[in-house]
């Protein structure tokens, strides 16, 4: 899949899973989306939330270890995850 | 205000169908929980669960109506109650999953067989428990039924006693139920906090073993024999996160400071403390801290989930019937499975077996949204 | 036992078959300290009607809040069985942590700033008694200084579905209702504000009830889960009472709480009576200004 076009739906997907009210041109690639201290301060429900939406989107895994943290980090350390 | 006594205390879990047996099994070291596997969904789910052994089919809607009944009978079995004291008598049911199963078992069948008309929540409302109980228990007083999540049957027990202490109702019946379905059972895999073992404040706790359980209490002025007292107890919010308490600890150490006054009990008195200790990396953690923010020294901890494993909406009255079934007969129960000492919680649970003596004992619930309830209890 | 009443807030909003449901985004931005996101249409009504009952008043932090109803979270629920029974997957997570009662009480306490303890405590057709009296319980044994008592009642879409739940025909209107009452400790210096409950068994009681307690000035209102024989006793004893069966309300089931706040929302003197239960046991009295 066409890398610009995973990362716009993956940034959708969020969008819709966690009710967030911005546009998905304001999200940046590389932004932070966990925690407080981030632009959309996602937490911990929203990050099981994304990854349920992203199991049955892409059928990628993301489960309770480092590999998740990892993976939620930012836009496209997520769509590296799903890429892989 | 009047006092309330434990007049009578029935529990039927994973450990035993009534007291007697669970008390046994606890005194063995026998702990039963097995794995289960849901197939309904298009990956199935593998999980350990504590059920209570009946035989039935895990997920059977008729359960409730079986398993229900003997156990109120036996909490209002010591007390002997005229026909008249069982029609007056007030109803508090604490639970948070009442008849889903019987939704589910009931939806499910309608999509196999109709599904352009299928709908979900058809038999809806919170009052099935409540209905079953009075037909069991032969009242038609008031009813109350609490859904606070894990807190539910804790916060039915405290309402209970304060209303028996402004003489509003003489005896009540409180009851915490909490069968097997599949909305807890997946929806807790769904938050991946579930746990193949529960290991409270273990430092290498991962989560949750889920668990079935009813309990029944005649709450009563008048003592019998050798009926423990339920002082008082407390209850708040914290908004910290929908999933659970602040990790500083400080609105738990806060309910706890207010039971105690509410109980006119110091933290020095309490002789042991029943943990909510669900082994989740984050409740633990609150928890531990919550209570070095009140207890210092730290009493006893007594930890049930390894036992019983989270009987949610019902678990603070399963383990408090369990425990002060313990302590009549002696003892405080170990926390089974506790291993290894984590540091930054410096909370270890009892790992063996120790004498209990008269005095007081305190018990922590907390529950989704913020729910903390505290119950202060004394024994004779 | 009763407590003085500090004031009450109404929302019953009827529903059209055609429709979906309104927006409540307006009102929510209005009394919402920040925007919520994550939370169903049962907690969008909790927060907009507990917001209105409490506007301009002085709240401690210590109030209490006890929330009742019929069916609760209904939305999040059915939908929670859709995902895993029609979906066969997991319940998504949000919409399963909204399936609990206590949800609600917890964005309600964090809108308002609330420590106090957070309860949700229900009886079918009768949760205003339920959430009433447990308060009354503890504002009396002093467990709480203020008592915020709230029913809210959800009509999911499709409608038709809902009238099915309710067991009602399918020409009756349907609605969402927030109901809510703030609570103080008695304060016998004004009788009319003071609001009483009292279980009572039996034609007798009741009488003696009546006798000593309502004025011709009280709109007195039949429950629909009236015992006969009181039934009977109050259409004889006050033929203008109130029937709640045949009023033109949106319907949810908890349409006793609904006329009940409504009344004493819109400042009824004179005092507001609302009688359910009753026969053998079980009768219960709801009563502003005894």
């Amino acid at each position: 899949m066409d890398r610009e076009q995973l990362t716009r739906e993956l940034k959708v997907l969020i969008i819709e899973e966690c009710e967030k009210d911005v546009r998905p041109e304001a999200i940046d690639n590389d932004v932070l989306l966990m925690g407080q201290d981030s632009e959309l301060g996602l937490d911990s429900l929203d990050a099981l939330q994304i990854s349920l939406a992203v199991k049955k989107r892409y059928g990628k895994r993301i489960d309770g270890n480092n590999e998740t943290r990892a993976a939620l980090q930012s836009i496209n350390t997520l769509a590296d995850f799903i890429q892989r | 205000m009047n006092t309330s006594y434990l007049r009578g205390m029935a529990l039927n879990c994973a450990l035993g169908l009534d007291r007697s047996t669970c008390l046994a099994a606890l005194r063995s070291g026998r702990m039963n929980s097995d794995k289960r596997v849901l197939d309904m969904f298009d990956e199935p789910l593998e999980l350990s669960y504590y059920r209570i052994a009946d035989g039935a089919d895990l997920l059977d809607p008729e359960r409730m109506k079986r398993l229900l009944p003997p156990v109120v009978e036996a909490a209002l079995a010591p007390a002997g109650l005229t026909v008249k004291q069982r029609r007056e008598l007030p109803v508090f049911i604490g639970s948070s999953c009442f008849s889903i199963a019987s939704e589910e078992s009931h939806y499910a069948r309608e999509l196999a067989h109709d599904p352009g008309h299928a709908m979900p929540m058809r038999l809806t409302g919170f009052d099935v428990i409540a209905t079953l109980v009075r037909e069991t228990a032969g009242s038609n007083a008031a009813a109350f039924t609490w859904n606070t999540a894990c807190t539910s049957a804790a916060n039915a027990l405290l309402a209970a006693q304060r209303s028996l202490a402004l003489g509003r109702y003489r005896q009540a019946l409180v009851v915490g139920l909490e069968l097997a379905n599949l909305t807890t059972l997946s929806g807790f895999s769904a938050l991946q906090l579930m746990a193949d073992t529960v290991r409270p404040f273990d430092a290498r706790r991962t989560g949750i073993v889920l668990g079935e359980g009813i309990s029944a209490v005649l709450l009563d002025v008048e003592p019998g024999p050798t009926s423990p007292r339920l002082v008082a107890g407390a209850s708040n919010c914290d908004t910290h996160g929908v999933t659970g308490a602040n990790p500083d600890g400080s609105s738990i150490a806060a309910v706890l400071a207010r039971g105690l006054r509410m109980a006119g009990v110091e933290a020095a008195q309490i002789r042991a403390l029943k943990a909510h200790g669900t082994g989740t990396v984050t409740n633990d953690e609150a928890e531990a801290r919550g209570m070095h923010g009140v207890f210092s020294p730290m009493p006893p901890v007594c930890a049930l989930k390894p036992w019983l494993g989270h009987t949610m909406g019902a678990c603070g009255l399963n383990e408090l019937v369990l425990f002060a079934s313990a302590l009549e007969d002696g003892f405080i129960p170990a926390a089974a499975g506790f291993e290894t000492v984590d540091e930054a919680l410096n909370v270890v649970p009892l790992t063996e077996e120790t004498t209990a003596g008269p005095g007081y004992y305190l018990l922590n619930q907390f529950g989704f949204g913020g729910n903390n309830t505290v119950l202060i209890m004394e024994q004779p | 036992m009763q407590a003085a009443l500090l004031s009450a807030s109404h929302y019953l909003g009827a529903l059209r078959d055609d429709e979906a449901l309104p927006s409540l985004n307006d009102l929510l931005e209005d009394i919402c300290r920040h925007s919520y996101r994550r939370i169903d249409r049962f907690v969008q009504l909790a927060l907009v009607g507990s917001a209105h009952c409490v506007r301009g008043v002085k709240l401690h932090a210590d109030c209490g809040i006890y929330m009742g109803s019929t069916h609760g979270p209904l939305t999040s629920n059915i939908r929670v069985q859709e995902q895993m029974l029609r979906g066969r997957e997991l319940p998504k997570p949000f919409n399963f942590v909204n399936t609990l009662g206590s949800i609600s009480g917890f964005y309600v306490a964090d809108n308002l700033q609330l420590s106090g303890p957070s309860l949700f405590v229900s009886r079918y057709g009768r949760s205003l008694e339920a959430a009433l009296e447990t308060a009354l319980t503890d504002l009396a044994t002093e467990a709480v200084g203020q008592a915020l008592v709230g029913v809210v009642e959800e009509a999911p879409l499709p409608l038709d579905n809902q009238r099915l739940r309710l067991q009602v025909n399918a020409d009756v209107t349907l609605g969402e209702g927030s109901h809510w009452i703030l609570l103080g400790p008695s304060a016998q210096s004004s009788p009319q504000r003071e609001l009483g409950l009292h279980r009572f068994s039996g034609t007798g009681e009741l009488e003696s009830y009546l006798a000593s307690h309502v004025r011709a000035s009280t709109v007195v209102c039949l429950g629909r889960r009236l015992g006969p024989s009181v039934a009977h006793l109050l259409r004889r004893n006050i033929p203008e009472a109130i029937d709640v069966a045949h009023l033109p309300l949106p319907f949810h089931d908890s349409i006793e709480a609904a006329w009940f706040v409504d009344q004493i929302a819109n400042g009824k003197t004179g005092g507001v009576l609302l009688v359910n239960g009753g026969d053998d046991g079980d009768g219960c009295l709801l009563h502003l200004g005894a």
